[in-house]
C-alpha cells in the first residue's frame, strides 16, 4: 500500500512577542492508505498542528518555515499541499481530508440547525452530484427541468445564487428535499437514534455524545480519504468514548479512509491504531506499529509514557522535570533534561531518527 | 379546494421548522410583558405614521404651507396674542405654541420626522459600522489599527458637540466631478442633521462588532469551517457574522431611540430641521421662552413641553424595551432557556 500522505521536514514556528516558538521542529510522518496512525503526546508538543498543517492551515502568528507535505489526492494525482494555493486547497479541505476537532460542542455553529450544517459541507463539495440526482427524477421536460440543467452547467454561477436566495421561487424543494435525504441517511449512518428529530435540533440540545456524532457525520458528508481525528473522546465519557471509537473504526472501513488520530490517550491508541507516531516538544522521537511500541518501546520518553498510564494498586509514576519551553528549547535532544539515560552527547547534538528494527523508527543516541 | 387543501398540507409539512420556530418566537413575546408594551408603544407610533394625513389633515395656505411636513400657523388668533402659546381648546387640541403652530399637527407629523431620522442613521452607521468592524476583525493588522484609530479619534471627542459642529460645517451642497459630468447632491437642513449623526455614530457599531468577531473568530467552529474548505468570505459571512451580529441589533435598536434624543437636542438647540418644521425637538424650541412661565405657577404653560416631551419620551422608550426584547428572542444562544 502507498504512502496517502507524506510529511517531509516539517517546520512551524510562531512569532510572539516573548520569541519565536519553535512549535515543529523537522517533523517526518507518513500515513499509508487504509491506516490508522496514532499521534501521541503531552498537551502542547505539536500534535494539533501536524494535523492542521497537513489541512494547510496555519493559526497566526504561525508560519510554516520549510518542509513539504506530499498527498495523493482522490484522482491519484500527488501534490504538494505547502506549495498550493488556497483555492486548490479549499477544494482539497473537507472533500479529500477532513477534521474532526477535540471539544464537539465548540466545533458546531451554535445558530444553524444540525441538517444546515452538513447540507453545508454537501452543498460545497457535492452539489454536482446532488444536482444530478435532482435531474434524473424529473421526468417532465419543463422549465423546471431547464433550471436545474442550467444549474448543473454552472453550479457556482452568481445568477443561481442570487436566484436562490429569493423566496418561493427559488425554493428549489427538489434539490432541498434530496439534501435533507442525504442528510438523514448520513445521521443513521452515525448510528443516531431519530435522525429525522436530529437534523432539525440546534447544537446546544444534543447531548455531547450526539453531537460528536454529528461532527464526524460532516466530516464524513464528502467521503475523505484522510480523516483527521484531533482528540475527539476526550471531552467525553467513557461509555460514550468506546461508541464513538468503534463508530469510527465501522466507518473507516466502510469510507475505505486512512484516520490521523491525535490523542494523549495510550488507551485509545491501543485500541484503535494501527501504527503510532509518539511526540515530544515539537519533534517525533519514535515511529512503529501499535503492538511494537507497547512490548518493545524503544524511546526512553515512550517508556516514561507507558509507564505513567495509571494502575489499579500501583503507585502512581510520572516523568521527572517539565515540558520544555520552546522558545527556549534545550539543545541537543529536546527530551535530555528529563532523560535518565542521557549521555554527554544528547546535551550537544540533535539525534536524527533512525530505523532501528523494521518498521521501527527511533530519535535516540542510544540507538 | 380538497387539492389546495393538500397542497397546503405539504407546504406546512415542509416548513414544518420554520413555523415551529415562527411559533417559538410568538410565545417568547407573549411571555415577557415588558417586550409586548415596547411592541404596543411602536405600533401605535407606525399607525400614528401611516395614518398622519388623515389624523392631521394638512391645512392648505395661507395658513399651512405645500410642504405637509411645515407645521401651520393659526393666522385667526389676533396679532397681538399670536407670540404667545395658547392652552389647549376645540380647534387646537395640545394648544400652540409661539408663533401660534398648531402643536397637534406638529406631533402627529412629527412621528414620521422621528422614525426617518432614527431608522435612517441607524441603518446608515450600521452598514458602515457592520463593514468596517468585520474587516477589522477578521484581518487585523494594519487594517484593524488604522481604522480602530480612527474611531478613537470620533469618540474621543464629545458626541453632541462633534454632531453640532459637523452640522455647522457640512455646506448645503455637493458638487462631485466625475470628468464627463458634475454630480450634486443638495443637502437640506434635515439631512445635515442625519449625515452628522451618522458620521458621529458608525465608530461604536465597528468597536462592538469588531470585539465581537475578535472572539467569534477564536471559535472551534470557524476552524472547522475553514477546515471544511469554506472561503474567507464564505466564513465571515455564514459562521462568524450570525455569530456576533446580535450584541449590534440590540445596540441599534436602544440606539434608535438615543438618536432621535440627540435629534431632538439639536433641533432644541436651533440646529436641526428648519423653523416650523414638523420635528418633536423643534416644537419644545419653538416656545422655549414660555417653558417657565412666572413665578407664581412656574408649570403654567406646561402644554408647550409636556406633550412633545410624552412623544419623544414614549418613543424612546418603546425602542428600549424592544431592544430588551430582541435580545430575548433573536439571540439563539439566549432563546432556548
Amino acid at each position: 500500500m502507498g504512502n496517502l500522505v507524506e510529511v517531509q521536514d516539517l517546520v512551524l514556528r510562531f512569532y510572539t512577542y516573548e520569541g519565536v516558538v519553535k512549535a515543529l521542529e523537522g517533523i517526518n510522518l507518513q500515513i499509508k492508505e487504509e491506516e490508522t496512525l496514532g499521534v501521541v503526546g503531552e498537551t502542547g508538543c505539536g500534535k494539533t498542528m501536524t494535523g492542521l498543517s497537513i489541512l494547510g492551515i496555519t493559526p497566526p502568528p504561525g508560519k510554516i518555515e520549510g518542509g513539504k507535505v506530499f498527498f495523493k489526492s482522490k484522482y491519484g494525482k500527488t501534490v504538494n499541499l505547502l506549495a498550493q494555493n488556497e483555492r486548490v486547497l479549499r477544494k482539497i479541505r473537507g472533500s479529500d481530508i477532513s477534521m474532526i476537532f477535540q471539544e464537539p460542542g465548540a466545533a458546531l455553529n451554535p445558530v444553524y440547525t444540525v441538517e444546515n450544517q452538513i447540507a453545508e459541507a454537501l452543498l460545497h463539495h457535492r452539489r454536482r452530484e446532488l444536482l444530478e440526482k435532482v435531474l434524473a427524477q424529473i421526468e417532465k421536460n419543463g422549465i423546471e427541468k431547464k433550471i436545474y440543467k442550467k444549474m448543473l452547467e454552472n453550479p457556482k454561477s452568481l445568477t443561481i445564487k442570487v436566484f436562490r436566495k429569493i423566496p418561493i421561487i427559488g425554493r428549489q424543494s427538489r434539490l432541498k428535499k434530496e439534501i435533507r435525504k442525504e442528510v438523514v441517511n448520513i445521521l443513521r449512518e452515525m448510528e443516531i437514534g431519530d435522525p429525522e428529530r436530529v437534523a432539525d435540533m440546534y447544537p446546544h440540545e444534543l447531548s455531547g455524545g450526539m453531537q460528536q456524532r454529528v461532527v464526524i457525520a460532516m466530516a464524513l458528508a464528502c467521503n475523505p480519504t484522510l480523516l483527521i481525528a484531533d482528540e475527539p473522546t476526550t471531552s467525553l465519557d467513557m461509555t460514550v468514548q468506546a461508541q464513538i471509537l468503534d463508530l469510527i473504526r465501522r466507518l473507516k472501513k466502510t469510507f475505505r479512509s486512512s484516520v490521523l488520530y491525535i490523542t494523549h490517550d495510550m488507551g485509545v491508541i491501543a485500541e484503535l491504531c494501527d501504527r503510532v507516531a509518539v511526540m515530544y516538544a515539537g519533534h517525533i522521537c519514535e515511529v512503529a506499529e501499535v503492538k511494537e511500541l507497547f512490548k518493545n518501546p524503544a524511546h526512553p520518553y515512550t517508556k516514561a509514557l507507558l509507564e505513567s498510564i495509571p494502575r489499579p494498586g500501583e503507585e502512581f509514576k510520572s516523568i521527572s522535570g517539565m515540558v520544555p519551553n520552546l522558545i527556549n528549547p534545550p539543545l541537543g535532544c529536546r527530551f535530555h533534561p528529563r532523560c535518565p539515560f542521557a549521555k554527554p552527547i544528547c546535551a550537544e547534538e540533535m539525534p536524527k531518527i533512525k530505523e532501528v528494527k523494521p518498521e521501527q523508527f527511533v530519535a535516540c543516541h542510544l540507538y | 379546494m380538497t387539492d389546495f387543501k393538500s397542497k397546503l398540507a405539504e407546504f406546512k409539512a415542509a416548513r414544518q421548522p420554520t413555523i415551529k420556530e415562527l411559533k417559538f418566537t410568538i410565545t417568547r413575546i407573549k411571555k415577557s410583558p415588558l417586550s409586548i408594551m415596547g411592541l404596543a408603544i411602536l405600533v401605535f407610533y407606525i399607525a400614528l405614521a401611516v395614518l398622519a394625513p388623515v389624523l392631521a389633515p394638512p391645512v392648505p395656505p395661507p395658513m399651512g404651507k405645500p410642504d405637509p411636513f411645515m407645521v401651520w400657523k393659526d393666522l385667526n388668533i389676533p396679532a397681538i396674542n399670536r407670540t404667545l402659546p395658547h392652552p389647549p381648546n376645540s380647534i387646537h387640541p395640545f394648544g400652540t405654541t409661539e408663533e401660534s403652530y398648531d402643536l397637534y399637527y406638529g406631533c402627529i407629523w412629527g412621528t414620521i420626522t422621528a422614525f426617518r431620522v432614527g431608522l435612517m442613521v441607524i441603518v446608515l452607521s450600521l452598514i458602515i459600522g457592520l463593514v468596517t468592524g468585520v474587516i477589522a476583525g477578521y484581518y487585523g493588522g494594519i487594517v484593524d489599527e488604522v481604522l480602530m484609530r480612527f474611531t478613537d479619534m470620533v469618540i474621543a471627542v464629545p458626541g453632541l458637540v462633534l454632531c453640532m459642529a459637523l452640522v455647522v460645517a457640512l455646506p448645503p451642497q455637493f458638487v462631485i466631478n466625475l470628468g464627463f459630468t458634475q454630480l450634486t447632491i443638495a443637502l437640506s437642513k434635515l439631512d445635515k442633521v442625519l449625515l452628522a449623526l451618522v458620521l458621529v455614530g458608525w465608530p461604536s457599531y465597528t468597536r462592538v462588532i469588531r470585539g465581537e468577531i475578535l472572539k467569534v473568530r477564536e471559535e472551534d467552529y470557524v476552524e472547522a469551517a475553514r477546515a471544511a474548505g469554506c472561503s474567507d468570505f464564505r466564513v465571515m459571512i455564514k459562521h462568524i457574522l450570525p455569530n456576533s451580529i446580535y450584541p449590534i441589533l440590540i445596540m441599534a435598536s436602544l440606539d434608535t431611540g438615543a438618536i432621535v434624543l440627540t435629534a431632538a437636542a439639536l433641533s432644541f438647540l436651533g440646529l436641526g430641521a428648519p423653523s416650523g418644521y414638523a420635528d418633536w425637538g423643534q416644537l419644545i424650541s419653538l416656545s422655549r421662552n414660555y417653558i417657565y412661565a412666572n413665578i407664581s405657577s412656574p408649570a403654567a404653560n406646561w402644554w408647550v413641553w409636556l406633550i412633545p416631551g410624552l412623544f419623544i419620551f414614549t418613543f424612546v422608550l418603546g425602542w428600549n424595551l424592544l431592544g430588551d426584547a430582541f435580545r430575548d428572542i433573536l439571540d439563539p444562544t439566549l432563546r432556548r432557556r
